[in-house]
């Protein structure tokens, strides 16, 4: 009749006792382990998300950052200009491409041309890029610096016909440039390949006014046209944006591939840096060319001209390097500047999932603290019943570690029956409930729907950042009973039943047998 | 020879502002074989110095003594009271949700004595012995009367094997003819099996059955 023997006795001999702490334990348990599963179910929900991101990260000016560093400093643009902010090199994007993280870079210098021959892509007719007659239409060049585009490499787009660009067309020189083309855009010119295009930048006389922009067939008349600054390109190849089969004119990707393909071209980096930089010459002649003063403010400006900025690209080896890239990174970027990543693709569910969180942790420690609460008390007065029972123990010299071990078996003994019931219970219940409550969240957040979503650096590059919809969001949102949530949920239940016992086992050991027998 | 020696113990309770003195400097000795019974109104610290010599309650002065050790200080009170005696209350304080069986072997497990091996044999045969047949020690206790009830208590005193048989008014809750039985059964444990009784009562019959009578009043042993 040993302690343990003691403990079992009393679990079955007492059975209304032990009914009544065991449903207690029970509901509190499932109340604990509801709570648990959300925040399990949370945690798992991120990490699928995570995991299903793309692992690809950029670099931003952070001009909040910037514009705090001005704040109080006036400037009246005549005479006092505000500082240019420190610039995003090339060499900075070198040595975070460096990085063990990093699985593959590329630098994106973007251009704008213009053509009076060639016609921006139109879907049906339904994309208004046709501007008047007479009047060039523009282009949108993307620069890379490495012989696999990132948005080929990340599947986004394909290449249909010909090939990508080689190691000696990336290197500067020359006249004339690689560009790969979109396959709408190419047969709606009637361009094949190895046909070559000329595109450029119309540097134009100035207006009496100073004016150097304008519009209309007489802004763009032939001989108000001071310099054509224009480079050669041989079409190598094509790419397509491959649509997914229910993917229609209803959809976002639809009218993102029918931007992308209209107008949207790429070449070397060193094509769009030769042709600006030819532009930027002619700008500084033009006026040595007519009678026009140029006007103050365009004389004036902030001494040095800043460097030129670069947007990077850097697809990481795992999605889940990500926080450790973000450490080894930032010491190494420029000031005022960011690291920005996919995530926002699923800020909706990541907001929706804090606000759950936020309820099942307060869920969490009222629960917690309710459970010692109640089950200290209910311990104690069970323990006032039986103190005949705890004096006869130590009358006959008991060692009051071992009584004190004899509550605790009886306790955890029924406890743990009880929260294995309400490991179940409360997971069922909870994957029921925090799935409803998700829904609700999220239907009442798409008021702000994907059409007003924030404009990123990843759409200015082509790297579609489309929000998830809700049944996405609802799929990804796992509500598993892993061995972890598991773990902790018993872990903390029976922590809770043990430090519940603490204030029982004050009491036995100042009984005082003496009082209780005689 | 004295197993158990009681040396100029004090005893008093802090009643308001001045101390009142129960047990006043006294002394005796009780010895193996030896039925002792202590005497004394209602009130006069019967009860008091019994929880003294079961060491669960100290003396305010003095020493009590098992085979020459302090009970307090050199043996301990937890370990005296596990291994050297055996106490049999009025109320019987036995644990109601076991059998009688279960109650003996309870003691049985605390104790750190050397018993037989097979415990619930040697519970079985003591509760025989002392008049609780078999189908009463599978018995939860509360289905036992008030005589069967003390007589479990008192096997579960002697099941530990020890010499000291401490008792506090052990009839008191019980009538005439269970009176006689039970005082016979710890007459006999001192006389046949060479205990040591000590029991408290106020019964003027069962002291004239006593071997040794010590008359507590005033906080003193009166000599007899
Ligand atoms: N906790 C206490 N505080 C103050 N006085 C107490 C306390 N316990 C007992 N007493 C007093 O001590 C005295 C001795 O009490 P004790 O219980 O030893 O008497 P007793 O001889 O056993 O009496 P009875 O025959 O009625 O059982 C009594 O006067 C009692 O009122
Ligand atoms: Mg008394």
């Amino acid at each position: 009749m040993n302690f343990f023997k003691r403990a079992t006795t009393s679990i079955v001999r007492r059975p209304g006792k032990t009914v009544i702490l065991l449903l207690l334990v029970f509901i509190l348990g499932t109340v604990i382990a509801g709570a648990i599963s959300v925040e399990g179910a949370i945690s798992n929900t991120d990490a699928n998300l995570r995991r299903n991101m793309q692992p690809i990260v950029s670099i931003e000016m952070n001009h909040q950052d910037w514009a705090n560093t001005l704040e109080g400093e006036y400037f009246d643009w005549i005479t006092t200009f505000p500082p240019h902010p420190p610039a995003l090199t090339v060499d900075h994007v070198r040595a975070i491409g460096a990085l063990d993280y990093v699985g593959f870079y590329d630098y994106i210098i973007e251009g704008w041309l213009q053509s009076f021959d060639l016609s921006p892509y139109t879907a049906d007719g339904r994309t208004g890029f046709g501007g008047m007659d007479g009047e060039p239409r523009s282009f949108t060049l993307r620069g890379t610096s490495t012989h696999e585009l990132v948005q080929v490499e990340q599947g986004i787009m394909e290449v249909v016909q010909g090939r990508q660009f080689e190691e000696s067309e990336l290197v500067a020189g020359g006249d004339r440039s690689a560009i790969i083309v979109s396959e709408a855009f190419a047969n709606y010119n009637n361009l094949a390949l190895h046909s070559t295009i000329t595109l450029y930048h119309f540097v134009m006389f100035p207006d009496e006014d100073g004016e150097l922009w304008g519009w209309g067939t007489d802004w763009w008349a032939d001989d108000n046209i001071y310099a054509r600054v224009g480079m050669e390109f041989e079409i190598i190849g094509f790419y397509d944006i491959p649509l997914g089969p229910d993917v229609d004119e209803n959809h976002q990707d639809y009218w993102d591939r029918v931007t992308h393909v209209s107008s949207t071209m790429y070449v070397p980096n060193w094509a769009i840096e030769d042709v600006d930089a030819r532009r930027e010459a002619a700008l500084g002649s033009v006026w040595d060319a007519v009678d026009v003063e140029q006007p103050e403010w365009m004389t004036h400006g902030p001494e040095e001209a800043p460097e030129r900025s670069v947007t990077p690209l850097f697809r990481l080896e795992d999605p889940t390097y990500l926080d450790d890239f973000r450490a080894a990174a930032t010491p190494l970027l420029p000031d005022h500047h960011m690291l920005v990543d996919l995530s926002s693709t699923f800020d909706g569910i990541s907001s929706s999932m804090a606000t759950l969180q936020t309820i099942s942790d307060w869920i969490l420690y009222v629960s917690i603290g309710a459970t010692l609460l109640i089950l200290s008390l209910l311990i104690t007065l069970f323990l006032r019943d039986r103190r005949y029972e705890m004096g006869v123990y130590l009358a006959l010299g008991e060692k009051k570690g071992k009584i004190i071990t004899q509550i605790l078996m009886e306790v955890l003994v029924t406890s743990v029956v009880a929260i294995t019931l309400s490991v179940f219970v409360g997971h069922l219940l909870s994957s029921q409930m925090s799935r409803a409550m998700l829904i609700n969240q999220l239907q009442a957040e798409q008021s702000d729907d994907h059409w007003n979503r924030d404009w990123t650096i990843f759409d200015q590059i082509g790297i579609p950042t489309n929000q998830m919809s809700v049944d996405e969001m609802i799929d990804a949102f796992e509500v598993s009973l892993g061995i972890e949530t598991v773990g902790l949920f018993y872990i903390i239940g029976l922590g809770a039943v043990v430090l519940s016992t603490l204030v029982p086992v004050v009491y036995v050991v100042t009984l005082n047998p003496k009082k209780v027998l005689m | 020879m004295a197993i158990l020696e009681v040396v100029n113990v004090q005893y008093g309770f802090q009643d308001g502002e001045n101390k009142r003195v129960i047990l006043d400097n006294i002394s005796a000795g009780f010895e193996k074989g030896k039925f002792h019974a202590i005497l004394g109104d209602s009130g006069s610290g019967k009860t008091t110095f019994l929880s003294l010599i079961s060491a669960l309650d100290k003396p305010h002065g003095g020493q009590i003594l098992f085979e020459n050790k302090d009970i307090n200080r050199d043996i301990g009170a937890e370990k005296y009271r596990r291994n050297h005696i055996g106490m049999v209350f009025q109320a019987y304080n036995l644990i109601p949700f076991m059998t009688a069986a279960e109650n003996v072997r309870v003691a049985m497990s605390i104790t750190e004595n050397d018993l037989p091996a097979d415990e619930a044999s040697v519970a079985y045969n003591l509760l025989d012995h002392i008049g609780i047949t078999r189908d009463k020690a599978d018995r939860t206790v509360n289905k036992l009367s008030g005589g069967e009830q003390q007589r479990v208590a008192i096997a579960r005193a002697l099941s530990t094997n020890v010499d000291l048989i401490l008792a506090d008014e052990p009839t008191g809750n019980l009538n005439e003819e269970m009176e006689a039985e039970i005082v016979n059964i710890l007459k006999n444990l001192a006389h046949e099996h060479d205990k040591c009784v000590v029991v408290v009562t106020h019964s003027k019959d069962i002291a004239a059955q006593a071997d040794v009578i010590f008359k507590l009043k005033g906080g003193q042993f009166l000599d007899e």
